[in-house]
């Protein structure tokens, strides 16, 4: 290997060990912008205003700009495509033309048919022939082994939005060793691997045996995915353009092969940037032409689409694919990980403007230098496109070298793999405890039986024991359904490329997720501290709560109320590991709701909080809007009490500010959000999402959306382009407590 | 009962908490509003606080307080913008007692404090807690004294004192004055205005607060009649010339920013 001369040795030499060649090689930046260039480089803005305009013209037809209905997607099924080939720095498209979308059925046929109608497409028959004649899809596999029970669950929405009918995702290869190491070498360590496992061929071993013989081809075919665009990826890059070139394809080939909900990136800006200053150390490339090769690979990211049904809108607003990266944190040894190319990233929403993707995540730490915490503050107020966690809470359990998958879900970068589980909804649960075990909209008897508590009024301890029963019940049912959901994505959807890029042998999680946590514990709070009188109708049913007097809400920084919630996320993680899952994965916990707040909230009858049947949640682990009445810090320090302990698959916090409430000045402004940011991790909280917006230019953007192409607003864990919301999103997301103070 | 004892027995009311403001005192600020006020502003803007009735709020101790305020501190002390604590209201003079171990109490734990007064009171009160006082936020709402007593109710001769006081004992202090299209703009008042601040060596800033009508809503809550339905919050221009006046005389004047945010240098 050629080039690694030119870098400082370490276990990387001898072993797949990126994180060992960042470390030895990266150079922390202390500086602040302004060596950045003004601008993007003239290739670059062609590249860009043509892929504005085809993004125009996708919004103008309905949200999908082209679908190719006929060849299952594969790394190697369509050849090159190009935005404008004279011009692009990074190349490489999912299909031969940008933003035409694909088809994936091994996730599922259905979703894939459904989607491609949606839109006025037809779906090849000759496709639908051999996934419905001759090759059994994920989607199929699970339902034949979902139990009636399971399906009860699903369909009243208990538990929802579970990756059963489509691509898991979440999972996230370690696509820089394309670039460090080349194909070949990653080839030779599978193929080493292979020859040392055992003889003994137990279930286990024969799966991992196919796994990796798996992994091998889709690296082949990585290399010839790569060959057609004139690049030959068998040796470790030689430069920047190659690096970011090479991480790009191993990202792409990943992106062709599967369209899980999130595929997310690794952290690429120290990586990356120990290439570039090489570079242009080097003299090969100057400024802008370094920022260039990033704008060109952001771009790229923007490209990236999947095809969607609706029912997955619904869940999944905005059409996002997380292409989700970590930029800065503090390394093993103390140094902070900001460099050049840390801020080249977040550069680009400032070259080519605010967008939802890449969904750009900053590990935040105290210890990040000041220049670097105020740029990412100027942005977040200029762009609300940028989302905070705390390194200081993932350092300790995942080291230097860990990614975000989708929104909040931490995994050390090629050794840790997620089987991703959506999420249950709490709210429902607690009316089903009420009801004895009855569904509160359909009074179908979903759980156990039990003696439905109707009053005259609810008693907090009588409610919260059977509470207790309840929850023991679900998370047996969860826990069980996912285990059949991941056996058979390995079995029918096994993500080959993006396993390659990973460590054969890893730690695995099964992430659960609650949703409705601040309504259950507003709820319970309200039994507790006021009166509450339960309403039943003819049939026996409690559909409604009279509330009398007032009780402690959760986003108060009230303890009385708070500790209501967190005894319900340790209660539920307690209760989920008492299950044994697939592949020995280690149970974790998110807060966490996507958009899926909404469709939690129709499903769901009214509940003890005062909240009305139909409406909406509020995301994540946020306060129930409005009910956060005194003030910002109350409301960041009651979500803070969440132990990441017991959610470690973390706990998603969106918060919006109108800009006059950060200060008078800009200068003020920056400071006193970089002071939020501290004060908020210094009290252990883990995400945020920030967005400093009017409601009225939400409100304008509903009314004009063509004025507001590039309007970015961040949601839940990710960032949506606001006019590709629907009406009801849109309404919804207006509602939510802007914090302002006069 | 010793003093410590009867210092924790004093309990304050307090109409609210706001555990964030960036606009009543420099950095982060943790607000508490008093209850009760000597004035009667006809454009009050938290009349809600005015009157001290039962009902309207509640009453804390000063442990009770801190213990909300300590939950605050990191975001004062975490960070380059700093913070405290604002005494607001209502009027926290009105509750000299409290106030002043609230004072003593978060000054123990080196809370920066700001209070927020129209300072309607005694020099001797001032004096008392000013040791305690960072910065004092000076809500002046007119230099004539008779448009003084048509706003509020109140004579003015005994607060333009009590400025006077404060620059003499060296206290820092913004002073914050709202600007009402038609009513407290007029250019004369301010050049008088900004003639009695020129001689303070210890006014910090000017804050031109442009009048709002947030607080109509207050007021028609409590079924009481507004003064000022018709007057409209000035425009840009309008708060442009009053600045300009202040500035002719040197004064340290700040309206905020109305540009877009171009750079973050």
């Amino acid at each position: 290997m050629e080039h690694t001369k030119r870098f400082v040795d370490g276990n990387w030499k001898k072993e797949i060990d990126v994180r060992d060649f960042v470390i030895m090689n990266y150079m922390p930046y202390d500086g602040d912008a302004s060596f950045l260039t003004s601008g993007s480089a003239k290739d670059t803005e062609k590249v860009w205003s043509r892929v504005k305009n085809l993004i125009h013209e996708e919004m103008q037809k309905g949200g999908v700009l082209d679908v190719d209905v006929d060849i299952p997607s594969s790394i190697t099924s369509f050849g090159p495509g190009y935005v404008d080939k004279e011009h692009e720095k990074i190349v490489g498209l999912q299909t031969d033309a940008p933003l035409k979308r694909s088809i994936k059925p091994q996730g599922g046929i259905r979703m894939v048919e459904q989607a491609t109608e949606m839109y006025g497409y037809k779906l090849n028959p000759e496709v639908k022939k051999v996934f419905t004649t001759y090759r059994k899809t994920h989607n199929d596999a699970v339902f034949q082994v979902y139990t009636p029970l399971i399906r009860k669950l699903r369909s009243h929405g208990l538990i929802t939005g579970l990756p059963d009918a489509y691509g898991r995702g979440r999972i996230i290869g370690d696509y820089r060793r394309v670039a460090l190491y080349g194909v070949d070498r990653l080839i030779e360590d599978k193929e080493e691997f292979l020859s040392k496992m055992p003889f003994t061929m137990t279930e286990e071993n024969i799966r991992l045996r196919e796994e990796i013989a798996d992994q091998i081809l889709s690296l082949k075919d990585l290399k010839v995915m790569a060959d057609g665009y004139g690049y030959d990826i068998s040796k470790p890059a030689q430069n920047a353009q190659e690096a970011i070139q090479w991480t790009y394809f191993g990202y792409l080939g990943s992106i062709k092969e599967q369209d899980g909900a999130a595929m997310s990136l690794p952290g690429v800006d120290a990586f990356f940037d120990i290439f570039l200053e090489q570079d242009i150390a080097a003299g090969l490339l100057d400024e802008e032409s370094a920022q260039a090769l990033i704008d060109d690979f952001v771009i790229k990211l923007r490209l990236i689409r999947h095809l969607r049904a609706e029912e997955y809108n619904q869940l999944f607003a905005g059409d996002p694919v997380w292409a989700t990266t970590v930029l800065a944190g503090i390394s093993d040894d103390g140094r902070h990980m900001v460099t050049r190319t840390s801020y080249r990233l977040l550069h680009t929403l400032e070259n080519l403007g605010p967008a939802p993707e890449p969904n750009l995540t900053i590990l935040w730490s105290s210890d990040l230098p000041e220049n670097f915490k105020r740029y990412a503050a100027y942005l977040s107020i200029k762009t609300s496109s940028i989302q905070y966690e705390s390194d200081e809470l993932m350092r300790p359990l995942f080291g230097d070298d860990y990614c975000i998958s989708c929104c909040v879900s931490a995994m050390k970068t090629g050794k840790g793999m997620q089987f991703f589980g959506a999420r249950c909804n709490l709210a429902k649960l607690l009316l089903l405890t009420i009801n004895g075990g009855r569904d509160e909209m359909s009074g179908e008897q979903l759980g156990p039986k039990k003696e439905p508590l109707k009053g005259p009024v609810l008693e907090y301890d009588e409610v919260r024991e059977q509470l207790s029963l309840y929850i023991g019940w679900l998370a047996e049912c969860y826990v069980n359904t996912m285990n059949i959901i991941h056996y058979m994505h390995d079995k029918y959807n096994y993500e080959r490329l993006q396993m390659a890029l990973h460590d054969s042998e890893l730690i695995r999680y099964m992430a659960f997720g609650l949703a409705g946590l601040s309504i259950v514990a507003d709820s319970l709070s309200a039994i507790r501290y006021a009166k509450v009188t339960p309403k039943t109708d003819e049939h026996g049913l409690v559909v409604e709560y009279e509330v009398e007097g007032d009780f402690p809400k959760y986003g108060n920084d009230d303890d009385r109320v708070d500790e209501i919630a967190v005894g319900l996320v340790k209660e539920f993680i307690e209760n989920l590991r008492k299950h044994p899952t697939y592949r020995k994965a280690m149970h974790t916990l998110s807060i966490l709701t996507i958009t899926s707040n909404i469709v939690y909230g129709k499903h769901t009858g009214s509940t003890p909080d005062g909240r009305k049947a139909g409406e909406p949640f509020a995301p994540g682990a946020n306060p129930m809007h409005g009910r956060d009445s005194h003030g910002v810090i109350a409301s960041l320090n009651s979500i803070a009490k969440l132990p990441y302990e017991y959610c470690r698959d973390g706990i998603s916090n969106t918060f919006t500010i109108i800009p006059s409430t950060l200060g008078k000045e800009h200068k003020n402004k920056i400071d006193i959000l970089v002071g939020l940011l501290d004060g908020y991790f210094y009290h252990q909280a883990h995400h945020i999402n920030v967005n400093v917006l009017q409601k009225e230019s939400l409100e304008d953007a509903m009314a004009y959306p063509e004025k507001y192409p590039q309007l970015t607003i961040r949601v839940s864990g990710y960032a949506v382009n606001f006019a590709r919301l629907t009406t009801e999103q849109q309404r919804e997301i207006i509602a939510r407590t802007f914090h302002e103070r006069i | 009962m010793n003093a410590s004892e009867h210092a924790s027995s004093i309990k304050g009311r307090i109409h609210s908490f706001e555990s964030f403001s960036a606009l009543d005192g420099p950095g982060i600020r943790y607000v508490i509003f008093f209850s009760g006020c000597q004035m009667r502003c006809i454009f009050c803007h938290n009349v809600d606080m005015r009157e001290s009735i039962p009902g309207t709020y509640n009453e804390y101790s000063v442990a009770e307080v801190i213990k909300r305020v300590e939950r605050a501190k990191p975001f004062f002390t975490c960070s380059r913008s700093g913070g405290g604590i604002t005494l607001s209201g209502g009027e926290p003079f009105f509750q000299f007692e409290f106030m002043l171990n609230l004072l003593k109490e978060c000054k123990r734990l080196k809370i920066h404090t700001v209070v927020d007064t129209n300072l309607y009171t005694s020099p001797m009160d001032i004096g008392t807690v000013s040791k305690w006082v960072d910065l004092f936020l000076v809500g002046l709402k007119h230099i004539d004294n008779q448009k003084h007593m048509e706003l509020t109710g109140k004579d003015n001769t005994a607060i333009l004192k009590n400025i006077s006081f404060i620059d003499s004992i060296k206290k820092p202090f913004w002073l914050r004055y709202v600007v009402i299209p038609g009513i407290t703009d007029n250019e004369k008042d301010i050049r008088q205005l900004a003639t009695f601040l020129s001689d303070f060596n210890h006014l910090e800033q000017v804050e031109l607060l442009p009048y709002h009508c947030l607080g109509l809503k207050k007021w028609e809550a409590l079924g009481k009649p507004y003064a000022l339905p018709d007057v409209k919050p000035p425009t840009a221009e309008e708060m442009s010339l009053v600045k300009e006046v202040f500035q002719a005389f040197d004064l340290p004047v700040d309206v905020g920013d109305v540009e877009v945010l171009e750079t973050y240098l």
